[in-house]
């Protein structure tokens, strides 16, 4: 009975999509609906936000021109072995301008409930993200693409982070970031370069809390990614975050990604990565593979 | 594992700014590359197929001479890709101004241009090294 209300509920649900596809798609008798050009809207980072896997981009989610608007919907999933995060998500981006997005994090840790004998076993996290466009353009402006963004997270299960040190249960990350895509800069393929500073207190991006012990206060942290597409579908690149360390209790490492891209169509993007996430609250070596699905409307 | 990757970013953001360098002296010019003067043309031709089907832009070419167009566009591209041609058309600015043309019409085009040389043929390299000629030519062509 819970299964079969579960199924009508997404099968509603992805008929709404394809129906609010169809109408969008009514304005241009094309295949092609929104005009930037492949691959130009990212894919979306485990926060919501368009990007890479882990890092955040300049470019706004979509495919939309700055007469256009654009969305998109997306799932992800991180397996490191000790921990599995499933991320779902959508945004919209208006006037390849303004994009908001949305990101419900789940983070399961059966490994360290067992260890700890923890009465739970996974942490969730909600994200409501909104990054503006502030000056240039991704390709068309000798200068990058440079946008500002907030994202205002909430953990849901915060009685773990609390008992490891963390002091709240909310935060707010500012990201600021520079992406330029150089034509042919790369053995003739076009080259990705990206650049964000966040200033952020967040504790694996806030699955566990904010602020800490150890360090209570807002820091700026450098964030990089690259890539080559090797044509207009395939894109691979590798991604760095650094990451506070505010906790006595659990060390926290830097992040990083190396990842494949593909992009068949303006509809779907497809994103496989090798991860390693360093020490993660008390478990070394938390490497593992994360897929993204993303479909854009 | 960590130290390696930090090192790949590292390694492919300096190759690419080492490559946009050395990519200049030894290669085949992009003339060539195109298939020279017919081989522009036919990517002309092919785009402008493609853009007469295309309900965002086609608008814009009512009562414009299509052969005169074309013959510009490849004189244009010829000359951007350092072909032995002469363009005598108004430059860009000119060309543009007064029109208004948008962000949502110039992706359009660059879209188009992109299918008009895979329709073609042309290899993503040759692709990009034109694409990488004519972008900077948005400041002169979007909201004149």
């Amino acid at each position: 009975m819970k299964i079969s209300r579960y199924c009508v509920a997404i099968i509603s649900l992805f008929s709404s999509i394809t129906t609010y596809a169809a109408t969008l798609d009514l304005d241009s008798d094309s295949s092609i609906s929104r005009s930037r050009l492949l691959a130009t809207g990212g894919a979306s980072t485990l926060e919501g936000a368009a990007g890479g896997g882990i890092v955040p981009m300049a470019v706004l989610s979509g495919y939309g021109a700055q007469e256009e608007q654009s969305a998109v919907a997306f799932a992800s999933y991180v397996d490191t072995g000790d921990y599995q995060l499933e991320v779902a998500g959508a945004s919209v981006s208006w006037r390849n301008r303004v994009e908001v997005s949305f990101a419900q994090q789940k983070l399961t840790h059966d490994s360290l409930t067992a260890a700890l004998g923890l009465p739970t076993d996974s942490i969730s996290q909600r994200i409501l993200s909104a990054k503006v466009r502030v000056a240039g353009d991704l390709i068309y402006t000798p200068m990058p693409q440079i946008s500002i963004g907030v994202q205002h997270k909430n953990n849901l299960d915060f009685l773990v982070p609390g008992a490891v040190g963390a002091k709240k249960d909310s935060g707010t990350d500012v990201n600021l970031s520079a992406t330029k895509l150089i034509l042919g800069g790369f053995f003739n393929r076009n080259l990705l370069l990206n650049a964000n500073l966040r200033y952020t207190n967040a504790n694996q991006t806030g699955l566990v809390g904010f602020g800490g012990d150890k360090n209570d206060d807002k820091e700026l942290l450098p964030e990089i990614s690259a890539g080559v597409l090797l044509n207009r579908q395939w894109l691979v690149g590798a991604e760095y975050r650094q990451k506070p360390n505010n906790l006595s209790f659990i060390k926290e490492d830097d992040w990083q990604t190396v990842f494949v891209g593909w992009f068949p169509t303006k509809r779907i993007a497809l994103v496989a990565a090798y991860v390693d996430l360093g020490e993660v609250a008390t478990f070394k070596d938390q490497t593992g593979w994360y897929l993204s699905l993303q479909g854009s409307f | 594992m960590a130290a390696t990757m930090t090192k790949l970013i590292i390694g492919i953001v300096l190759c690419g700014f080492l490559t946009a360098c050395a990519n200049k002296s030894s290669q085949q010019s992009l003339y060539d590359e195109l298939g020279q003067y017919e081989g522009i043309n036919k990517i002309t031709h092919q785009l402008i197929l493609v853009i007469a089907k295309d309900e965002r832009i086609k608008h814009r070419y009512k009562g414009v001479n299509i052969q005169r167009f074309k013959k510009g566009l490849s004189d244009y591209i010829c000359v951007a890709a350092s072909g032995p041609c002469e363009y005598t058309g108004d430059t860009m600015k000119m060309v543009h101004a007064g029109h208004n043309y948008t962000n949502t019409e110039f992706n359009a085009i660059v879209d188009n241009l992109i299918l008009a040389m895979e329709q073609c043929n042309i290899p993503v390299a040759t692709q990009n090294r034109l694409l990488a000629k004519l972008a900077p030519t948005y400041k002169d062509v979007v909201y004149q």
